[in-house]
């Protein structure tokens, strides 16, 4: 039962209060707009703005006409319910901000009677296989109208629960400017509350401006079983289950190559990878298909196996879900875990398959134990040996398994490491113990019910700011590229905001902890604190109001450009030459030259114009001058002749040419590294011979290497 | 001189080869030097596993070199190893010294080495005796000769990065206490084995609970200038010899060096491990049918409107052109940079955000591999007081760290927990698990699914189990609590492939099937029967109708409907099947005589028809 159809309605607070944070909400809705058109084309969304300053809705048109016309007012119906398309996007790229009484009881009154007209006009969406949604964001800062004795509320709420509806509220829980708007959000929330205890409902509380970006995820997903079958607890009983995904890794959709040299409007653009295999011993001779055999590496050796015989090769069990046994928890540490999680839940059709489910689940809990399966998801497929352990539904939900990956024997490396006792010299003292529980005490992410950071409620900013681009883009075709956003900061940094002791207790522990960081370690800590804007001295009074919130989230909070706080591991195209110079320092002179000189080649090959030129030329510089003191003339002079090789095919080596020898970088010759094999003389000629008017033919670049990797970004750098 | 190659790609998007070893480049060379005297030729007493039981001191060596032979095929196929015996009758080196038999010269296994070594464990009075022998007595000489033999292989290497390792396997507790000059000599040669980078390990061939003593290899051992904050291998040395291909088989490497970030003004220095990584078969390369020789490919990117070859491509189009289609949205053009800036926008490292219970950690927060951290005292002196007394706090405490994780330049920021673990020591002196923290990857909610309140997945009724049923369900898992070993088994697919390509790189026939340890144990089962019945009758009543059902009183395939008889009994299988036509009958029809025949019906069809030759083979034979 593949679910193609789902039903949404937005509803975004534009009142006053909201004004700051319009910004924000665009961002994310344009978001999950997107979302639904490159995932689900054909779910419906519909658009509804309240506190705006006009008003534009069925059900005040209609009170309008039989004479009462300030009826749900300052709410426009932006965009009926359809699949979203590009208009969607273009409105929530102009919202205009609104200065209407923005009253949430009436909007999700016009949401849900637009709903039950839909759900009538077109009985096909009236299905209980096709979720609905009706999704709230605001801040709640403005008295909704209340009237308990008002029964249309209850009833719309009664008829919502009956198409089972969910309702997802957003609410933006920032201190407001006001105290009296502080003491309507909780009445708010309580009528809210009220309202909607007879329905589905969430609520999700944003701590800041910047977390409405994360209000969405980057892709929803339709349920559907992996495997269904038996659960065998023996010969003499099974249940019958369903195994569905519960985590998995969410990566961007892929990008694919494109071609601009073909000119036709009906040019595809594609970019075709083509193989070609040739015989070792003849580099001429190219194997067709039907000359080559596949062959499987057995150490040294190339076992040749034709494609009829690989069969033999698999293990071919059949499918099923066995019990081994049970161990006790600590028998299967945490970490033991080996990949992403599955869920075991009973068949819904059967319930003593549910009962027993329940009484599996429930006994591990009370044990303490895990059970320990064999699951073959597909026949002749992979065996998996997996650690069961309970979620428990408690009445909202079903008692289920979720079964993890352990690992098997060829996975597992035990290495030792030195036993902290054995080192009388790095015990900690009691002060150091003392700082390091205080630094515990004020970094609690977990107090009462509250849990920051929890991650069923964190989305992955990457992922978020890749579409937010993308969807900008499709809106206006020139936005740029996001700068490190807020949203990263947000997650990826301490929110120093919300615990304000922290600062103390992590200024006491770097007391406690004397750690000499090396001259440049300390420069390069120090730059990227500048850039983070945080200032150690504003102690103890870290901001909670919302504007000075929204004033640290404005500006990167590091630096994209600054250098790395850890040692280069790589020359990267951010500080080329400081890399190169750290690695030459730590030893690693291959990693340094050979990273050098492919990144001359890539900032020449990707400048946008000559933007990258000089930086180009500037490692060109410490390369000739690296090479001379390192006696690896060849490397440059090779690095040379590569540039002059690609006039042809890339312009813009031949315009970096022009930069070359205007700076007079010639060959290394032997004049000033013994070991260069080009006399002064040559250098001199092999340079005239380049002058930048000149084409020399060279040779031929090589092929691009053959690529297994299909994700775009692995050829990133 | 380094070769500079202006078309390799650099692949730095590691971020999929987290849990595989970032730095897998680097080659191993391991040397075995095995005494061969009669004494290591005794059968080995004391209390000893199984499989070493009626074996003698030279072919459980065997056996470890064996074991290691077969682990690196999986892991690292490039390493190399070698096996000298020393105190042997026959002499066979490079250096004509007598007494020192180089079996098997340093070379990446295969299965002829793996074979030659069997042969060598399997018949010893057939093969080692005739062709190696041991030397009556001992002499000094022997154990200094093969050091020396040892040190001229390693010696001859042309790769400097390599690493090297040298795995002493003996009973003699003191090979040079005839003569000081000998032992000097002896410690010499060990001494500069160590100063060109070599690990020297000694595994003695001893009873477990009888006394070695260490005084000459211990001065052999010593590392001249050992990092403290390397491990020590003293405790582990006499024992595990069975675990010694496991833990040996993997150098112990980094998968990368970071910084922790307490706050702005505070690091500690890490390093992170690969505990586990999942094992995968070997891949296939295409060879060229004539010669069996191994092809050159080369890729080439073709515009598919012009026909160019192109060598830069510096634009990228989002969604790709199947999913623009659908999605009615206009395609994205964007450069190479710009989506490298998208992805990757933060510098390498750890960043603590704040601290949460033990119990906040979910057991579907779950993703990948952990990384195990250990401090890097050398990199940035003070890093290990501060990381132990987090450790000790935390693990006090039963908390772990949140933190932000940058694994490299190219890697997008993660949220991690640093849940710490504690140094746990078998009464042998064992170390089971080192001191640290394990790093999990949390999931984003992004990465996590709902399928548990999604009503088209579970419906929307929850029956509870009563305290009766839940009751009999404990009463059933205490019946069945298995040892943790149960947790170390083989992979069966892992090992079916390896077993399978050893066989043909021998030419030898294809063995049926591999042992699957995975299997329930019928037995353990049958012996807990009464307690899965009492739970069974609790749930699904004791006439159990419903879907209590137990499998096998239901046939566990539908009877083959007539008109699909009428079909497979209309086609003369036999005949099909030896005139080798089989395969020109379509898959569905295949499956029809599977389906009459109750056979299972998985697989393609190579398999279906090999399925259905075996059981008209079988039909015939009976």
């Amino acid at each position: 039962m593949a679910r193609n159809k789902e039903v949404s309605l937005l509803l975004l607070d534009v009142g006053p209060s909201m004004h700051s944070s319009l910004e924000y909400a665009e961002k994310a809705l344009s978001g999950y707009i997107h979302a639904k058109m490159l995932n689900k084309p054909s779910h419906e969304v519909a658009l509804i703005y309240f506190g705006t300053s006009d008003t534009s809705n069925q059900l005040n048109t209609e009170m309008a006409a039989s004479g009462d016309d300030d009826q749900y007012q300052f709410i426009t119906y932006d965009q009926e319910l359809r699949p979203p398309d590009m208009s969607f996007m273009t409105s929530l790229s102009s919202i205009a901000p609104g200065d209407g009484k923005p009253d949430f009881i009436d909007a999700l009154t016009v949401a849900a009677d637009s709903l039950f007209r839909t759900l009538a006009d077109r009985p096909i969406l009236d299905k209980a296989n096709i979720a609905k949604r009706i999704i709230l964001i605001s801040d709640f800062a403005t008295p909704a109208k209340d009237d308990p004795g008002d029964d249309f509320v209850p009833t719309l709420m009664e008829k919502l629960a009956e198409k089972d509806v969910v309702l997802e509220v957003n609410c933006l829980d920032t201190a407001l400017q006001e105290s009296t708007q502080n003491h309507s959000r909780d009445a708010n929330l309580q009528v809210l509350h009220r309202v909607l205890s007879a329905v589905r409902h969430t609520v999700k509380r944003l701590r800041s401006e910047t977390e409405i970006l994360g209000v969405f995820k980057a892709k929803e997903y339709s349920h559907t079983a992996y495997f269904t079958g038996e659960f065998r607890l023996s010969n003499a009983m099974h249940i019958k289950v369903k195994v569905c995904k519960k985590s998995s890794q969410e990566r961007p959709l892929a990008v694919s190559k494109y071609s601009d040299r073909g000119h036709a409007p009906n040019s595809s653009h594609a970019i075709l990878t083509d193989t070609e295999y040739k015989s070792s011993t003849d580099p001429d001779k190219i194997v067709p298909a039907e000359n080559r055999v596949k062959a499987y590496k057995y150490g040294k050796q190339n076992v040749p196996l034709p494609a009829q015989d690989e069969g033999i090769l698999k293990f071919s069990p059949d499918k099923g879900l066995w019990l081994l046994g049970f161990v006790e928890t600590q028998q299967v540490p945490r970490h033991t875990f080996m990949k992403d999680v599955w869920l075991v839940a009973a068949d819904k059709t059967t319930e003593k398959s549910l009962v027993a489910m329940s009484a599996l689940s429930r006994a591990l809990q009370a044990r303490n134990t895990v059970a320990i399966v064999r699951f073959v998801p597909r026949a002749s497929g992979a065996v998996v040996m997996g650690a069961c352990t309970p979620l428990l539904g408690n009445g909202r939900q079903p008692d289920c398994l979720l079964l993890n990956h352990l690992p098997f024997f060829e996975d597992m490396r035990s290495f030792t490491f030195a036993s902290f006792a054995s080192r009388p010299e790095a015990q900690p003292t009691p002060a150091q113990l003392s700082a390091t529980d205080d630094l515990i005490d004020s970094m609690q992410l977990v107090q009462g019910d509250e849990e920051q950071l929890k991650p069923d409620e964190t989305v992955n900013p990457t992922l978020n700011r890749f579409y937010a681009f993308m969807a900008a883009r499709v809106v206006d075709p020139n936005a740029a590229a996001p700068e490190l956003d807020p949203l990263t900061s947000r997650i990826m940094l301490p929110h120093l905001d919300t615990l304000p002791r922290a600062r103390a207790a992590l200024a006491a522990a770097k007391e406690a902890f004397p750690i000499k960081l090396s001259a440049a370690e300390k420069a390069a800590a120090d730059a990227e604190n500048r850039d983070q804007g945080d200032e150690p001295a504003e102690n103890g009074q870290a901001g909670t109001s919302g504007q000075e919130e929204e004033k640290k989230d404005e500006g990167p909070r590091f630096n994209l450009d600054a250098a790395p706080t850890t040692q280069a591991e790589t020359v990267g195209s951010s500080s080329p030459v400081e890399d190169f110079e750290s690695l030459v320092q730590q030893g690693r002179p291959d990693i340094a030259f050979n990273g050098l000189a492919r990144i001359i080649e890539t900032l020449v090959a990707r400048s946008l114009g000559d933007r990258s030129f000089g930086k180009a030329l500037s490692c060109l510089q410490a390369l000739r001058q690296g090479c001379i003191q390192h006696s690896r003339p060849q490397l440059f002079n090779d690095t040379l002749t590569l540039l002059t090789s690609k006039w042809d095919s890339q312009p813009n080596c031949k315009a970096f040419w022009i930069k070359v020898h205007d700076a007079s970088l010639q060959q290394i010759s032997s004049q000033e590294e013994t070991s260069s094999p080009v006399s002064p003389r040559e250098a001199e000629a092999w340079f005239k011979s380049h002058a930048p008017e000149q084409k020399v033919e060279e040779e031929q670049p090589k092929p691009e290497p053959m690529e297994e990797d299909q994700d775009e970004f692995a050829d990133m750098d | 001189m380094d070769v500079y190659d202006p078309t390799a790609v650099e692949n730095e998007d590691e971020e999929d080869t987290f849990g595989r070893e970032g730095h897998e480049q680097l080659q191993e060379y391991i040397i075995f030097l095995v005494e061969a005297s009669p004494s290591m030729q005794q059968p080995a007493c004391g209390d000893l596993p199984q499989e070493y039981k009626g074996k003698t001191w030279l072919q459980i060596a065997l056996m470890t070199f064996e074991g290691f032979l077969r682990a690196r095929i999986i892991s690292n196929a490039n390493d190399q190893l070698a096996i000298v015996f020393y105190g042997t009758r026959e002499s066979h080196n490079a250096h004509d010294f007598s007494n020192i038999y180089t079996f098997q010269d340093l070379d990446s296994p295969d299965a002829t080495r793996i074979r030659c070594v069997q042969d060598l464990i399997g018949n010893p009075e057939r093969d080692f005796t005739v062709q190696i022998g041991g030397c009556q007595e001992r002499k000094p000489d022997h154990f200094k000769d093969g050091l020396f033999t040892v040190a001229a292989m390693l010696a001859n290497l042309k790769t400097k990065t390599a690493a090297k390792s040298m795995y002493i396997m003996t009973n003699d507790p003191n090979p040079a206490s005839s003569s000081s000059s000998l032992r000097q000599q002896a410690m010499q040669r060990a001494h500069e084995l160590k100063e060109a980078g070599t690990l020297i390990d000694l595994y003695p061939m001893t009873p477990p609970d009888e006394d070695f003593d260490m005084a000459f290899w211990s001065k052999v051992l010593e590392q001249p200038d050992a990092d403290p904050w390397e491990d020590d291998n003293n405790v582990e040395r006499l024992q595990n010899l069975q675990s010694l291909t496991r833990s040996k088989a993997f150098r112990k490497r980094t998968i990368c060096s970071l910084r922790w970030h307490l706050g702005s003004e505070l690091q500690i220095a890490v390093q992170l491990y690969a505990m586990i990584m999942p094992a995968t078969t070997s891949k296939s390369v295409w060879l060229e049918a004539e010669n069996n020789q191994p092809l050159v490919h080369s890729t080439a990117q073709v515009c598919n409107d012009t026909g160019d070859i192109l060598t830069d491509i510096s634009k990228y189009r989002f969604p790709k052109p199947d999913v623009a289609e659908k999605s009615r949205l206009p395609p994205v053009l964007l450069d190479a940079d710009t989506l490298k800036q998208l992805k990757f926008c933060m510098s390498p490292g750890l960043r603590l955000l704040g601290f949460k219970p033990v119990t906040a950690l979910e057991a579907y927060h779950q993703l990948r591999p952990p990384a195990f951290v250990y401090p890097d005292e050398r990199s940035l002196p003070g890093s290990a007081v501060a990381f132990i007394a987090l450790h000790a706090r935390l693990l006090a405490r039963k908390m772990f760290a949140l933190c932000s994780f940058v694994r490299s330049r190219v890697a997008e920021p993660r949220l991690a927990a640093l849940l710490p673990q504690e140094e746990e020591i078998d009464d042998a002196g064992c170390q089971l698990s080192p001191p640290g923290f394990n790093l999990l990857y949390l999931p984003f909610a992004d990465d996590l699914r709902h399928p548990e309140t999604d009503p088209s997945f579970t419906g929307t009724s929850y029956p509870q189990a009563s305290q009766i049923q839940i009751s009999k369900a404990a009463a059933m898992i205490h019946a069945l609590k298995l040892d943790s070993d149960v947790l170390a088994v083989n992979n069966p697919r892992i090992q079916r492939h390896f077993q399978v390509l050893e066989a043909l790189a021998l030419d030898e026939p294809v063995p049926e099937q591999v042992l699957d340890e995975t299997m329930p144990d019928e037995e353990g089962q049958e012996s807990i029967r009464p307690q899965v019945l009492a739970f069974r009758d609790s749930v699904y009543g004791p006439d159990h109708d419903e879907v209590g059902k137990i499998a096998a009183r239901t046939p566990k395939r539908k009877a083959p409907e007539p008109e699909n008889a009428a079909a497979v009994a209309s086609r003369d299988w036999k005949a099909l099947a030896q005139s080798g036509k089989l395969s020109t009958l379509k898959v569905p029809d295949l499956k029809e005589y599977l389906e009459a025949h109750s056979l299972p019906k998985s697989g393609n069809k190579t398999a279906i028809i090999e399925r259905i030759e075996n059981h008209l083979a079988n039909q015939d034979a009976q």
